[in-house]
């Protein structure tokens, strides 16, 4: 049997780099995407630094506990449906939110459930290491114990990824957070491309296009277009290619120079993802027109993309989707800390505190509350633009999942009486997944008022259970939310999906 | 166009073949690692299936195998390759922005900045180790090195991200052939400017280029600089081309200049020791 090292999707984007010559075949193919009703959208927000799950879903009441365990001041905790979150109204240290009202955590937690609070499940979950790289990979690969160790990413593009689709998977975020799964069998379109800078992707998705000023640019695009086309002849006749022509690096840059790079032109990603433009970034200088999204990106808050890198890729996960370039996208809280204006007595606010919610070292509560808004603004941002965009009969939104991993939670306990402490890491907490896909409005475990830890749970029924077996976690969480993205799953692989989740 | 037709056809059924992803009701007599999943969908897969020794099955298009609607095969399409000794070295970030310094006589500066303000490839000096955090009402703005990471590179300070891609991603070959058309375009305004360096032999102000021994040798000087070997015949007919009109347009000089050195700048090549 003769071996050939094509697999069949790169044939199809060959074929499809074929058919690309063709006038119409900009809308053939986004004839094609939009008849694809099975498609299924991923995206994972990842909050690094450890968020607890008992600073936002799942609070303990001050008058439930001891001073000892963390807990929220009876005020402070709203009810939103069949769920509970935190709305601070007592000052913090340094972190002013955007809220109401000056020196105030701003209702976004609340905001947050009202709108979305019927398609969020928490469930309780205790996970295997407290190192933050280890930890993340973890919660993205289910501990290597489901579809051979595959990150989310990885899986979801396997499953999901279209022949023209150049960017199946792309990852935003960072740390652990960032790099391929266990799973060496996975195919190179798969492998979620690592992107730095969300903001400057756009530049990354045409090979010449605003590289030169505008006044030389257009007159030289269709002679480097011939450039390019000889260099690909150049390729061929190389001594070093031919030599090894069996390297597997060579190999991957090559089909994705002769497969990828055409589908991102044929998409205009470019154009597509250029969210910049504003004070001293001026694309027309470089022949590039900005996003025709911005508008709809506005309209949900997002108009700070220049400033703000989390909101940044949040706004280029929907892009990215939407464009249909991608099915399954990482974003995260950058570690960098983003400062505003202060207010009275204040020089100046920590909106986003240092090494995200890992600030918690210092500072518990404020980093917690600080940093769940964050992120919360940002799936929040996303889910309304998802909303907002028609697919088939529904919108985007219908076919998505969000799901909120963290590394861990912190330490249960604080010095008794205090409001500003620092935690550690602790391997029990529990995760946010928001979609229509799963059975929204549950909280799906507890806390326990004695210890401040987070329970098990029945994976059929849903009851809380104090069963060690019940203890849900990396495996139970990534399968689950497999099952629910419709990932074809080993039987293996099942026994961890639960049940009572999935809609 | 002739060739491209079964391709195009293969094209047109697969964007709306059941295996992909518009439904997964399609089964096929070598489905046997197909399982049922708890949405009830059943993907088809074949003994071919990279995975069919374990119990997991893979879509379809995963794999690469039998097209059940085509009734066709590509053999062994998507099986994991036997180990292949890695001979060579991919020249990542730092590597390959030192490539393209050595090969055109530029600064490390020079060679490419996107929108006129972000380094392309490593930190500006004056940012290293790390870069310094924002100030109040003037916060970071991530980390504004565009290719760093596509070009293989890894960015501990600001991305946590301790260790380097190992192989290409999708974007690399954009990200090469962006910092070679930088750079490449640099050093034609540089010497068009003068001092030459690289095209010394022509004229860069002229209204275009004829080929001949100047524009020949200039490719020599090309391939010499850039992959320490001198062009064969072939190679050298190849670049040549770029000199020629394409319809009614005829390149200027400087224009055949840049094209010349992005063909040959951006062999793989440059990518690959």
């Amino acid at each position: 049997m003769t071996t050939s090292r094509l697999t069949r999707r790169e044939t199809l984007k060959g074929a499809l780099a074929a058919v690309a010559a063709l006038p119409l075949s900009t809308a053939f193919v986004r004839d094609a995407r939009a008849a694809d009703a099975n498609m299924r959208y991923l995206f994972v927000l990842c909050a690094n630094g450890g968020a607890d799950i008992r600073n936002a879903f799942l609070p303990l009441s001050l008058s439930q506990v001891a001073t000892t365990i963390r807990s929220q001041p009876d005020a402070d905790i709203r009810t939103v449906g069949g769920h509970r979150c935190v709305e601070r109204v007592s000052p913090k240290r340094f972190y002013v939110g955007a809220g109401t009202a000056p020196r105030q955590n701003g209702p976004v937690q609340r905001g947050f459930l009202e709108r979305h609070g019927a398609n969020l499940a928490v469930m309780t979950a205790t996970g295997t290491s407290v190192n933050h790289n280890v930890a993340a990979r973890r919660w993205l690969n289910g501990a290597g114990m489901v579809q051979h160790g595959r990150t989310l990413l990885e899986a979801h593009a396997m499953r999901y990824a279209t022949a023209d689709m150049p960017l199946a998977a792309v990852n935003m975020s960072n740390g652990g957070y960032v790099g391929d799964g266990d799973d060496p069998s996975v195919l190179p379109y798969a492998r979620a491309e690592t992107v730095a800078n969300a903001l400057l992707l756009g530049m990354a998705t045409h090979p010449s296009q605003g590289v030169l000023p505008a006044s030389r640019g257009a007159r030289q695009q269709a002679l480097l277009a011939r450039a390019r086309a000889v260099r690909e002849q150049l390729d061929a006749q190389s001594p070093l290619v031919q030599r090894h022509a069996a390297s597997p690096l060579l190999q991957t840059f090559r089909r994705h120079r002769q497969t990828a790079v055409p589908l991102m032109e044929e998409l205009d990603l470019i154009t597509q993802l250029a969210v910049i433009g504003s004070g001293n970034l001026q694309l027309p200088q470089y022949g590039l027109a900005p996003s025709p999204h911005l508008a709809l990106l506005n309209s949900v808050g997002f108009t700070a993309l220049q400033e703000d890198p989390f909101m940044a890729q949040a706004a280029m996960a929907f892009l990215l989707v939407k464009s249909g370039a991608s099915c399954a996208v990482a974003l995260g809280a950058p570690s960098a800390p983003m400062a505003g204006p202060g207010y009275p007595g204040y020089s100046f606010t920590l909106q986003h505190t240092p090494i995200a919610y890992d600030f918690s070292h210092t500072d518990h509560e404020a980093t917690q509350l600080a940093m769940w808004d964050r992120t919360l603004r940002m799936g929040d941002g996303l889910i309304q633009l998802l909303k907002a965009t028609p697919d088939g009969d529904g919108t985007m939104w219908d076919k998505s999942l969000i799901y909120i991993a963290t590394e861990f939670g912190r330490t249960a306990t604080k010095p008794a009486g205090s409001d500003e402490f620092g935690t550690g890491h602790e391997l029990n907490n529990g995760v946010a997944i928001i979609s229509p896909l799963i059975q929204g409005n549950r909280v799906f475990g507890e806390v326990d008022p004695t210890t401040g830890l987070t329970t098990g749970w029945n994976g059929s029924s849903g009851a809380v259970s104090s069963a060690p077996a019940d203890v849900k976690g990396e495996p139970h969480v990534v399968a689950t939310i497999s099952a629910a993205l419709g990932h074809t799953l080993s039987a293996q692989d099942q026994t961890y999906v639960q049940n009572a989740v999935l809609a | 166009m002739k060739s491209a037709l079964p391709l195009m056809a293969l094209c047109l059924m697969a964007l709306g073949c059941p295996t992909s992803t518009t439904t997964t009701s399609t089964t096929s007599s070598s489905s046997s690692g197909g399982v049922t999943t708890s949405s009830g969908t059943e993907e088809a897969s074949s003994s071919a299936s990279h995975e069919a020794s374990s119990t997991t099955s893979s879509s379809a298009l995963d794999a690469g195998m039998t097209i059940p609607d085509a009734g066709m095969t590509i053999p062994d399409a998507g099986l994991p390759q036997p180990p292949v000794h890695e001979s060579l070295r991919w020249r990542t970030a730092h590597a390959f922005e030192h490539h393209l310094m050595q090969a055109l006589g530029l600064q490390e500066d020079e060679v490419c900045n996107e929108l006129g303000l972000f380094k392309c490839v490593t930190r500006p000096a004056a940012e290293r180790p790390f870069r310094p955090s924002g100030t109040p009402g003037n916060p970071t703005v991530g980390m504004p090195i565009p290719h760093q990471v596509a070009l293989g590179g890894n960015e501990p300070f600001d991305l946590g991200n301790y260790e380097a891609r190992k192989t290409p991603g999708v974007t690399t070959p954009n990200a090469v052939d962006r910092v070679v058309l930088s750079a490449c375009d640099a050093r034609v305004e540089k010497d068009r400017v003068g001092p030459a360096v690289i095209f010394t032999g022509i004229d860069l102000a002229a209204p275009s280029l004829v080929d001949g021994p100047a524009l020949r040798g200039t490719i020599t000087t090309l391939f010499r600089r850039f992959h320490q070997r001198a062009a064969s015949p072939a190679e050298m007919d190849l670049v040549a081309l770029l000199a020629a009109a394409a319809g009614a347009e005829t390149p200027t000089a400087a224009d055949v200049a840049l094209a010349m050195c992005v063909a040959v700048g951006g062999m793989a090549e440059s990518s690959f020791d």
